[in-house]
């Protein structure tokens, strides 16, 4: 093998290592001076739903004897509406079901709603979403904040659980 | 199918010449693409126990910054583990793509090809548990996008995104977990490596001397003249603004964003179903398949150099009264790829794929003899199906007649006695470049019956100045006519072979099968 071959090909290999080094480190602007984030996350238990009604004949006959129970209760628990507004413009109207297979799991809230940075008015309505009344009293937010670039508002339940807060979240 | 494969194997097959020009057929990285996967992993292996003794998981961010303040060797012990994992991703990709095109991923290669594509898909998670670990701006930007992809399936109770929002700090737990991940994902690994491996004889875990050296120099070049970014420190509460990223690793994170989880599971899944089901795609038709070797007990002498010389561990010698050795061949048709190296390797032409054995061979070549060399000054070239630049196809090259084999491992060198016997004034064997040979060792082993009397060699009656060997991947037709036109000169002035007409059929038989099987 020739030298200037020898050359060519550890040029060609010094060129491939510097675009593999290259394609290991090109920057990515995931977001610009112009975006900013509101986020909504929290958790809650919801009340089961408690509906119930008595089996029918058929059904107590189904089962065995010692699986026979005089209430079937549905084991779902309360779904929750989710309603926020952003400067009077609703963003989001959701109802916000309990996680589980069979709805009876803890519910959780995790919102993200971009905006420009400034000054915004954050309203954010959170009740259960039940026939006959909800059993909770609703839980509200209505708050005016300005956001840096880039910031990330975060709305959450305050430490007794009762109260929606909007703060920065922690770094 | 094959048209598809076809058409991409040829930028590969440009690539090939590139190389091989450059740097040989023994330093050409795109022929040790597996080896150079281990060679990676083996300086990941050292800098990472290096990287452990000082990684923290109370603080993650800050203990890498502190190894990259070790001006001796921190800074550049973290940058070679960085671009050996991205190695390690480019060369498995391309180890891939080469059994793909080259129609290396069905039949008993299918648990080598399934297995390399998990081996591969693991690799990744383990580099996304790494980056993870650094807790910089790529860090979360993975972290947060896999927890809201997993978040999408219903399997955990609490999702995991709720520990990135920003109402509580990051429990070390979750940074223990990734360390853990990082390092017990490659242990597993070394398992999935036996069984990758497991069907083949004498695998290849380092690529040769020099290709290691040149590969190592470079890595430590690399990590030296541009060190390893460490991105901003991952921050809850602000979005991230420009962050340098592994786009070999993280690729998928502006797609997925884009796309959402739902649809992205999607593709995942069926893009994963896509390569997973190569080996039931490209097979060829049951029609086409070429099939698995068989043994001749009559002819078999018990000689176990099929069995050595498999390159795919198919062949076993079991006990049996026919003959002396009291051992005859026996071909696992599960494993066998019917590459023919067997065939190339039985001096008494028992074994072989149906249509290839030596002895079909031997009739052909003998039939090829008869109906193409009317004059004795021609050279014939035997010329490998896959390689060879291509040149299998045509009838003559530069006016010398061609004849076509399936792999340059498959040619029992009595062809070639047959051929010079039959007139051919030269004989010039076009073969793929060892470590890009389909039947892996099928090339070797050629050039070592040819010319180092390997069993099963040609005979020492042949004038070996009449033989030449020339490895040739599929684009390289000029080195096969360059080749060719040298033997012609060669032959030419050796003039007329001295060689008498062509045995008798008996005599041929028996000296096929005579002492050179010993």
């Amino acid at each position: 093998m020739s030298a200037v071959t020898r050359i060519l090909g550890g040029l060609l290999a010094l060129a491939l290592m510097a675009l593999m080094v290259l394609a290991s480190q090109w920057p990515w602007q995931v977001h610009g001076e112009g975006e900013a984030l509101i986020r909504l996350s929290w958790r809650t238990v919801s009340e089961p739903l408690r509906a119930c009604r008595k089996p029918t004949a058929e059904e107590l006959a189904a089962l065995p004897p010692h699986m026979r129970m005089d209430e079937i209760c549905e084991r779902r628990h309360t779904p929750f509406r989710l309603l926020v507004r952003l400067d009077g413009t609703i963003v989001r109207d959701s109802v916000q079901e309990p996680a589980g297979a069979r709805g009876d799991r803890p519910l959780y809230v995790f919102e993200e709603i971009p905006v420009a940075p400034g000054p915004h008015r954050i309203e954010v309505e959170f009740r259960e979403e039940i026939e006959g009344g909800a059993r909770r009293p609703p839980l509200h937010l209505d708050r005016e904040t300005k956001l840096a670039p880039r910031e990330i508002a975060l709305v959450t339940l305050d430490a007794s659980g009762e109260r929606l807060v909007l703060g920065a979240a922690r770094p | 199918m094959a048209s598809a494969l076809d058409l991409l194997r040829r930028p590969l097959a440009a690539a090939d010449v590139v190389f091989q020009r450059l740097h040989g057929w023994r330093g050409n990285p795109l022929h040790q693409s597996g080896a150079l996967v281990l060679l990676a992993f083996a300086v990941m292996l050292v800098t990472g126990l290096y990287l452990l003794l000082f990684y923290r998981i109370g603080g993650p961010f800050e203990s890498i910054e502190r190894i990259d303040a070790q001006w001796l060797s921190g800074r550049w012990i973290r940058a070679l583990h960085r671009y050996a994992a991205d190695l390690a991703v480019v060369a498995g990709v391309l180890h891939g793509f080469r059994m793909l095109v080259q129609g290396r991923s069905w039949g008993p290669r299918a648990l080598a090809w399934v297995s390399g594509v998990t081996l591969l898909f693991l690799t990744f998670v383990c580099g996304w548990t790494g980056y993870v670990m650094v807790w910089d701006a790529h860090g979360q930007l993975l972290a947060e996008e896999g927890a809201r992809l997993l978040d999408a399936l219903p399997i955990f109770s609490e999702p995991i995104g709720r520990a990135f929002v920003g109402d509580r700090p990051i429990p070390s737990a979750f940074f223990f977990l990734n360390l853990f991940a990082h390092i017990a994902l490659p242990i597993g690994m070394a398992l999935g490596l036996w069984l990758h491996v497991s069907r083949i004889a004498r695998p290849v875990l380092l690529p040769p001397r020099a290709l290691t050296g040149a590969t190592l120099s470079l890595l430590f070049l690399a990590s030296i003249v541009a060190p390893a970014p460490l991105g901003p420190p991952a921050a809850l509460d602000r979005l991230p603004g420009p962050v340098p990223v592994d786009w070999l690793y993280s690729f998928w994170l502006p797609v997925s964003r884009a796309m959402g989880p739902g649809a992205s599971w999607i593709a995942f899944t069926l893009g994963a179903a896509l390569v997973l089901s190569v080996p039931w795609w490209t097979r060829p038709r049951e029609a086409d398949r070429p099939a698995p070797s068989f043994v001749d007990p009559n002819l078999c002498t018990g000689c176990e150099q099929c069995a050595i010389d498999c390159p795919f561990d198919a062949i076993t010698m079991l006990p049996v009264t026919t003959n002396p050795t009291g051992l005859a061949a026996h071909v696992d048709p599960a494993r066998c790829v019917s590459c023919g190296v067997c065939a190339a390797s039985c001096a008494p032409m028992a074994v072989g794929p149906p249509g290839r054995t030596g002895r079909e061979q031997l009739a052909a070549a003998r039939a090829f003899a008869a109906e193409r060399l009317e004059t004795r000054d021609e050279v014939v070239l035997v010329a490998c199906r896959r390689g060879a630049g291509g040149l299998a196809a045509r009838h003559e090259v530069e006016g010398a007649p061609v004849l076509p084999v399936g792999c340059g491992g498959n040619l029992h060198t009595s062809v070639v006695e047959a051929l010079l016997r039959g007139g051919a004034a030269g004989v010039l064997v076009a073969a793929c470049p060892p470590r890009d040979c389909t039947s892996r060792e099928g090339a070797t082993w050629l050039a070592q019956r040819l010319f180092e009397g390997r069993e099963a060699e040609l005979q020492e009656r042949v004038d070996r100045r009449r033989v030449r060997l020339v490895h040739a991947a599929e684009g390289e037709a000029r080195r096969v006519r360059t080749a060719l036109e040298a033997l012609r000169a060669e032959v030419q002035a050796l003039g007329r072979q001295p060689l008498a007409p062509d045995l008798p059929e008996a005599e041929c038989a028996t000296t096929a099968s005579g002492e050179g099987a010993s």
